[in-house]
């Protein structure tokens, strides 16, 4: 059976909590949580946003109600009960007085972790959206130069000696962002926190991840894992793929997303251009860096732009560039510039992997390998007829595997009915 | 006559957005933005009358030489109203010796909201945060101390790969 408009109905009542974000969404995992629920939403299936908004913590937990298509409930967190029983004391109580069929904990850091056990639900599902679940310093899971290979639920003991020294200097200040303010609520230091990290994970019905490799990693929950990839909005992307301004114009290689963070390889890129201008190849390669200052001889930066400009951006792009040193979950600006219809160079680093399609939507290599990226770039730059045909395939993939509305059709629809009454 | 605002520069993520719904918001007045020397004036086109090139880089280091130039061509130009984009300290000062008839700020959501800094208040947030930072500090030490690392998880994973094997 379907809707007027193609989409299966799902009904039940499933609750999103999230302990992190500002609605409505900015920009990243908070838009996934938002296109999966309006999606859910348009389906007939009634859902609702729990929020915990915690005192003396701003930037975390504001909702502007009245611009979102679905309700929400927005639970104040008073100083004084910024502590694990209340606080799962008071979650509860709202999720109680609305009897939901299915909770969703969306995007938060430790307090997935110690909250999840305290929860009574029928069932209870997890979204991991980067490696929350897997390290205790912060969400990234990448120390001295390369992805960590320790995992929380595999040695808690180094994993919380190795946070304790990382988040010191920062506990010390007194300045808490975001994740050292969870490490203090949670507890995250104490001896008993790796045993509440594996029943957290014992406790969940079920556990999306991303990609296949977080799925790896969690193998001692195999059966309960699934991955759903994330996905984008297709008619904005779409109309940014007409790029009759390409013609004629010099080549540009773009690289969007946070690119200051240097997880995110900027230096990588850096390099790689040095190397191509120095055999000749002449090309402009813009950075969405927030400091238009940054601007150094090889790169343009853009500034702060609002998704609407820097989907303009790919308009105008021959190339994009993703060459993360992390193992990025997703990667949602390689599907954008998919979307686009530009082809692709990314590390071959967790979630890119399955994106890209080696040779036919773009290429990977090795993170952190300026020479690789170089190579394949030069091949692009010397090939307009490569360009196009992959950029064609790629803008084919991205809008048959990444749109929400198909991500929600064929992983959401079919997971979400096995737990409905 | 011609309302006459000041805007100092920011690299928040808000700047260019506030900037653009000021301009909309006011589209008769003057707008002068205050912006450091050789910043890429295409990110700021349509949002301002006029940019003079009056404060500091971001990579240069603030000093009391670029504030006082600052401060001497705003009271000069007693502009009607000066914003700036955070409710800090420091700027709560700049506004207060900027001789302007009206201080406001830019939230990160857009508003624009007057000035209000108490001097007090904020030395005490800021040493409030220092000790509690500390005390939570001494209190996960101690605790670490009573219940030390040990290296028993990957004792056990080594028992159970020998086990294995």
């Amino acid at each position: 059976m379907t809707t007027p408009n193609g989409t299966t109905p799902l009904n039940g009542r499933i609750a999103f909590l999230d302990f992190l974000f500002c609605w409505p969404p900015k920009g990243g995992a908070d838009v996934d949580v938002y296109s999966v629920m309006t999606g859910l939403h348009r389906r007939g299936c009634q859902v609702k946003l729990f929020v915990p908004a915690f005192a003396g913590c701003p930037g975390r937990g504001e909702v502007e109600a009245d611009v979102l298509s679905f309700p929400v409930e927005i639970v104040p967190v008073p100083r004084k009960r910024q502590q694990l029983p209340a606080l799962a004391e008071q979650l509860q109580k709202a999720l109680d007085g609305w009897r939901p069929d299915i909770v969703i904990v969306c995007h938060g850091y430790l307090l997935k972790t110690a909250l999840i056990p305290m929860l009574k639900a029928k069932t209870l599902i997890s979204r991991i959206y980067a490696n929350e679940i897997f390290c205790l310093k912060d969400a990234f899971h990448y120390k001295d130069g390369a992805p960590c290979p320790l995992y929380l639920h595999k040695e808690p003991e180094l994993c919380r000696k190795c946070a304790a020294e990382h988040l010191e200097t920062q506990v010390k200040k007194g300045l808490w962002d975001p994740w050292t303010h969870e490490y203090i609520i949670t507890r995250g230091w104490d001896s008993s926190f790796g045993t509440a990290h594996r029943n957290a994970l014992d406790r969940l019905d079920s556990i999306i991840v991303y990609n296949e490799s977080i799925k790896g990693a969690l193998s001692p929950w195999d059966s309960k894992v699934t991955v759903i990839p994330g996905g984008i909005t297709a008619e904005p992307v779409v109309s940014a793929s007409a790029h009759p301004e390409k013609q004629g114009q010099g080549m540009r290689v773009l690289m969007a997303g946070r690119v200051e963070d240097p997880l995110k390889g900027l230096a990588v890129l850096e390099e790689a251009c040095c190397a191509l201008r120095r055999k000749g190849y002449a090309f402009e390669v813009q950075v969405t860096h927030y400091d238009p200052f940054f601007g150094r001889p090889e790169l343009k930066a853009t500034g702060w732009l609002s998704h609407g400009e820097t989907l303009a951006l790919y308009r105008n792009a021959h190339i994009a560039v993703v060459p993360s040193l992390w193992e990025e979950a997703f990667g949602l600006v390689a599907v954008e510039a998919m979307a686009a219809g530009v082809p692709v160079c990314a590390s071959r680093t967790g979630g890119l992997q399955e994106i890209i399609e080696e040779g036919k939507t773009g290429f990977l290599f090795k993170p952190g390998d300026s020479a690789a990226l170089a190579d394949v770039l030069e091949k692009l730059l010397q090939d307009p007829e490569l360009r196009k045909r992959m950029g064609d395939a790629a803008q084919q993939r991205a809008l048959e595997e990444y749109a929400w509305d198909k991500v929600i059709e064929k992983h959401y629809i079919p997971l979400l009915k096995g737990f409905l009454p | 006559m011609k309302k006459r605002f000041a805007v100092l520069y920011s690299l928040a993520p808000h700047f260019r957005r506030s900037l653009l719904a000021l301009r909309e918001e006011e589209p008769d007045s003057h707008i002068t933005l205050l912006l450091p020397p050789g910043f890429p004036q295409e990110v700021v086109e349509g949002c301002c009358d006029e940019i003079l090139a009056l404060a500091p880089a971001s990579s240069q280091r603030r000093s009391l030489k670029h504030a006082w130039r600052l401060i001497r061509y705003l009271r000069r130009e007693r502009f009607d109203c000066f914003i700036v984009f955070f409710n800090s300290p420091a700027l709560w000062l700049l506004t207060q010796c900027s001789g302007a008839r009206e201080c406001a700020y830019f939230s990160q959501r857009g508003a624009r909201c007057p000035m209000s800094m108490s001097f007090l208040r904020s030395v005490y947030a800021l040493v409030g945060k220092r000790i509690r930072g500390r005390y939570m500090y001494y209190k996960i030490k101690w605790d670490i101390y009573r219940h030390p690392f040990s290296d028993t998880s990957r004792a056990a994973d080594r028992k159970e790969q020998d086990g294995d094997s």
